[in-house]
């Protein structure tokens, strides 16, 4: 069965005939294109399909894509803002916070939707909130130093806009 | 080129810009791709038209096929191809000069299926749905046979024929004995006159790569010019060339392989996979794009993931606590097939000796097959395993001689310039610092006092090669890497290299190497996304080889272009162009009385092109490390151009309730010479950690009957961002003197002291005796029941 379903794509409307069958990731890579979300267990085990739906990050290997109908939908493509990396890409880069990759877009969505619920997380916060994205390469370690550093960051660009 | 070339024009550390140390910080020069999902893996490509395939698996460990009925599966609407072992010919031909001649492993099985994730038939379809109903429609009859499951029981000759190929004695793999004295000792009279003789007996288990991007191949096909072009997650573009121009009978210039981002390889994307081999003829027999991308189930099936081995070793000491000679046999689980299987056997003999100097050795290693899925290498390549009884029987020698473990270690520890009879040469060596700085930081021994119950620390001191000797295929004078670098008359930089980036950096470094070595920025030097047709050979990602043979051929590419440029500044100013140096976007002259003569690298630049009738200014680059293949029937051979050396420590508590190990602290100190880039460094030792603790305390890949238990992430439990402990590392250590810049190794022999010093702990944690991994909650429960009964 196809159906139509309708939802905010990266802030763009969006109206896409879809099987009802079909996982939000494959809608998102084989239809629209958006191959930057990655698919690494389909199994909702290692994160690497995270995307942000309304404020809560989900797997998009387990979500239906009929389910995202009428709501908002973040990808990895969505979060640099008219060409401007966001603070946290930012200080993935800075910080060495990848190396292959491979997680690193899932890893940005479920650290960005910690910034937005927890501006000022803790260390055990920000490894909570990626517990589920699994990265085979880093350690872990710069992936928090980088959270860390772009909470900082934001901190004081609040601050700063402030005065 | 090689080591004894002429270093007139190398940068001299004094005029190192970006790569001096701690000051240097630069970033992946693909980033931006990185962090914004732009950048495109294997997987990620798709067009128009674009098909489908997917694996029939088989269903049994070993059977024998008797039927396959694919005509309901070729009836299906939407199947465009389905494949057997009838349609290839060949099997699958390692690249690999050392490697046996004859494939022992088929594209898809045509008799004998020899473990369950052997591939019998493919099936190619519009799209994934329709390829997998076509695959539960292919009929299979099976007579079964009987398995083999055990390295040790396929040690007896009575026992199943793995491989159903009737050779005696079957089950036999590879096997590397080296043999030697650099003393002209005999080894049982060494033995005999040995003060102690620590004898072990070792088992460590099974587990895999999981790389995040599982394999994944997009190959299209041009009917008119016969050419197939061809992106895999492999990392080897050459090595997967030659194995297509091979299974398909055409020449290497029918196949463009380009490389695309890597998610991930560890050692388990070196080959060609058959993947790409059915992709190719899918794209061949339908003229459509063609993609195939492993499931992760999938994945772990077909993976060569980590050798289980069975260690035997007998280690015999002087009066003063110094080794003299070592006796070992080690059988690895080969699984159904060898493919790599030369390299660990020979390497795992190589690593017997290592981190020591042992002048008498006799090491025997031996691979045997069995009804599983198959090993090959893996990140510390058969070196996590032989490092773990090594560090266990010197930390039960040190008890013995009632000494530190720590100083009893340097007693007999590599120093730079040791011979060892394996044949291999120490031309840099920090291990003793690795092991003063390991218990400086530890506070070690005071530390012994402060220690609570069920607390306890762990050492462990490993060695491992910067590089290799073999360049998989037969090249000119055994040349691993060749690289170009081409100035426009902009001043614009291009470096052309075949380096793979598996996410270890490679290309990063490389751009960083030509830039310093001709005083420009990283942004002046593009480096080419390269393949098979735009950039020279490079023998591919492996034997942690890059940042030395490709970073070697590189700066001698870049060298070449410097020669060039400064031969004909000099020329115009009267200067010898030995005193001229390119620094900050600037030719400089350091003659006497010249000092003010400078002119820009754009304009030097334009000034040889005109002089050289508008040619552009090119410089080539290679790098060798020559050897004979000696290596490989175990002869003394110097494996590498250099070894690295390692020593880690960790603090854990152990909850003796539940078999819980908690490590509270991690260091790391590893000897890469001169750290290249401080961030690429500290991301390959903290990676090397976390890969070494999830090896030694959580992953354990449990097969049963030759099934596989827990192919899948909520099973098969690798460490997540909760699991990790902090983990501090030091990389400061006099520069080799034969590396780019200094540089050596990093990253792979890195994961092989964890284990053991993890076991370590735990053993002055509780008092247990260790000789088996994985130390998950259940063996360490075990093994605190078995040894301390009620008392726990």
């Amino acid at each position: 069965m196809k159906k139509v379903i309708s939802f905010v794509l990266n802030s763009d409307p969006v109206d896409i005939l879809i099987e009802e069958h079909k996982a939000l990731v494959d809608v998102l890579r084989d239809d629209l294109n958006l191959t930057g979300i990655k698919k690494g267990c389909e199994a909702g085990e290692c994160g690497a399909c995270t995307v942000i739906l309304d404020s809560r990050p989900i797997n998009s290997c387990l979500t239906l894509a009929i389910e995202v109908h009428g709501h908002e939908v973040t990808t990895i493509e969505g979060i640099a803002k008219n060409g401007k990396l966001s603070p946290l890409q930012q200080q993935f880069i800075d910080k060495w916070a990848f190396q292959c990759g491979y997680c690193t877009p899932g890893m940005i969505m479920s650290a960005t939707a910690l910034l937005d619920r927890n501006p000022h997380p803790t260390e055990i916060e920000i490894r909570e909130a990626i517990e589920g994205n699994l990265c085979r390469c880093t350690g872990y370690q710069k992936i928090v130093e980088a959270v860390m550093a772009a909470a900082a960051e934001m901190d004081w660009e609040a601050t700063d806009e402030q005065k | 080129m090689n080591r004894n070339d002429d270093r007139t024009y190398f940068r001299k550390p004094e005029d190192y810009r970006i790569v001096s140390g701690k000051k240097s910080n630069y970033v992946h020069v693909d980033a931006y791709e990185k962090v914004t999902g732009h950048g495109k893996y294997a997987g990620d490509f798709q067009e128009p038209g674009m098909l489908t395939c997917k694996f029939k698996f088989s269903s049994h460990p070993r059977a024998k096929i008797l039927s396959i009925d694919t005509s309901k599966a070729e009836a299906l609407p939407g199947v465009f191809v389905v494949l057997t072992g009838k349609d290839f010919a060949k099997g699958i031909e390692v690249s690999h000069v050392g490697a046996r001649k004859k494939p022992d492993k088929e594209i898809l099985v045509k008799q004998y299926v020899r473990h369950i994730g052997d591939q019998v038939c493919a099936v190619c379809a519009i799209d994934e749905e329709t390829a997998l109903k076509a695959v539960d429609l292919i009929d299979i009859e099976y007579e079964v046979l009987p398995g083999l499951f055990d390295a040790m029981e396929a040690l007896d000759g009575n026992s199943v024929d793995v491989q159903c190929y009737g050779k005696e004695p079957h089950n036999v793999g590879p096997c590397c004995h080296q043999q030697g004295s650099i003393v002209g000792a005999d080894i049982d009279d060494e033995f005999a006159r040995a003060a102690y003789v620590q004898v072990n007996d070792f088992t460590t288990h099974h587990i895999c790569h999981c790389p995040m991007e599982t394999h994944a191949a997009f190959v299209t096909y041009n009917s008119a010019d016969e050419l197939w072009t061809v992106r895999g997650s492999c990392t080897s573009s050459f090595g997967v060339q030659n194995t297509l121009a091979n299974t398909f009978g055409k020449s290497v210039t029918n196949f463009h392989v380009i490389r695309p981002y890597i998610g991930g390889a560890f050692g388990g994307k070196g080959g060609c996979p058959n993947i790409v081999i059915i992709a190719c003829e899918c794209a061949r027999r339908t003229g459509r794009p063609v993609r195939f991308v492993l499931t992760r189930e999938e994945e772990f099936i077909t993976q060569q993931g980590r050798h289980p081995f069975n260690i035997h070793s007998e280690t015999a000491f002087d009066s003063d606590g110094r080794i003299i000679a070592k006796k070992a046999v080690q059988i690895l689980d080969g699984g159904a097939y060898g493919e790599a299987s030369v390299a660990s056997v020979n390497l795992s003999a190589l690593w017997a000796s290592f981190p020591y100097k042992i002048d008498t050795i006799d090491i025997l290693s031996k691979r045997m097959f069995t009804n599983k899925s198959y090993n090959g290498a893996m990140r510390g390549f058969t070196c996590c395993q032989v490092a773990f009884s090594q560090d266990l029987m010197m930390e039960e020698a040190a008890e013995h001689f009632n000494m530190d473990s720590l100083e009893f270690r340097k007693i007999s520890a590599l120093e730079t310039g040791y011979k060892a009879p394996s044949g291999t040469v120490i031309t840099s060596c920090a291990m003793k610092q690795t092991i003063d700085d390991a218990a400086a930081y530890m506070n070690w021994p005071e530390c012994k006092k402060e220690l609570r119950p069920s607390e306890g620390i762990g050492f462990s001191s490993t060695a491992f090669v910067s590089g290799t000797a073999n360049p998989l295929l037969p090249t000119p004078n055994q040349c691993q890497t060749n690289a170009t670098v081409r100035v426009d008359f902009h001043g614009v930089v291009s470096l052309y290299s075949n380096c793979h980036d598996n996410g270890q950096g490679a290309d990063t470094v490389s751009t960083a190497i030509v830039a310093e070595e001709l005083g420009l920025d990283m942004s002046d030097v593009k480096l080419i996304q390269s393949s098979t047709f735009n950039a020279g050979y490079d023998s591919g990602s492996y034997g942690s080889r890059v940042t030395f043979l490709g970073g070697n051929a590189v700066r001698r590419g870049a060298v070449e272009v410097k020669k060039k440029l400064l031969e004909c500044i000099g020329a115009k100013w009267g200067v010898e162009p030995h005193l001229l140096e390119l620094i900050d976007h600037k030719v400089i002259c350091r003659d006497m009385g010249k000092e003010d003569l400078e002119i820009s690298w754009k304009d030097a630049v334009y000034h040889y092109m005109t002089c050289h009738g508008g040619d552009e200014l090119i410089g080539v680059g290679s790098y060798y490390h020559r050897t004979n293949t000696a290596q490989y029937q175990g002869k003394p051979s110097n494996y590498a151009p250099s070894y690295v050396f390692s020593t880690s420590a960790c603090k854990l508590t152990v909850d003796e309730e539940t078999g819980v190990v908690d490590i509270h602290d991690f260091f790391f100190a590893h000897d890469c010479g001169q750290a290249l880039n401080p961030r690429a460094v500290e991301g390959q030792l903290e990676g090397s950690v976390y890969s070494g603790i999830g090896y030694t305390l959580y992953e354990n890949l449990i097969e049963v009957e030759g099934r596989q238990m827990n192919n899948n992430f909520h099973d098969y439990r690798i460490p997540t961002a909760l699991d990790i402990p902090p983990i501090h590392t030091k990389y400061d250590y006099p520069p080799e003197p034969e590396g780019p810049f200094g540089a050596k190794e990093c990253g792979e022999g890195t994961t092989a002291p964890i284990a053991p010093a993890v076991a370590n702990a735990i053993r002055m944690a509780t008092g247990i005796r260790i000789n088996t991994l994985p130390l998950d909650p259940e063996h360490v429960w075990r093994m605190l029941r078995e040894q301390k009964g009620s008392k726990v």
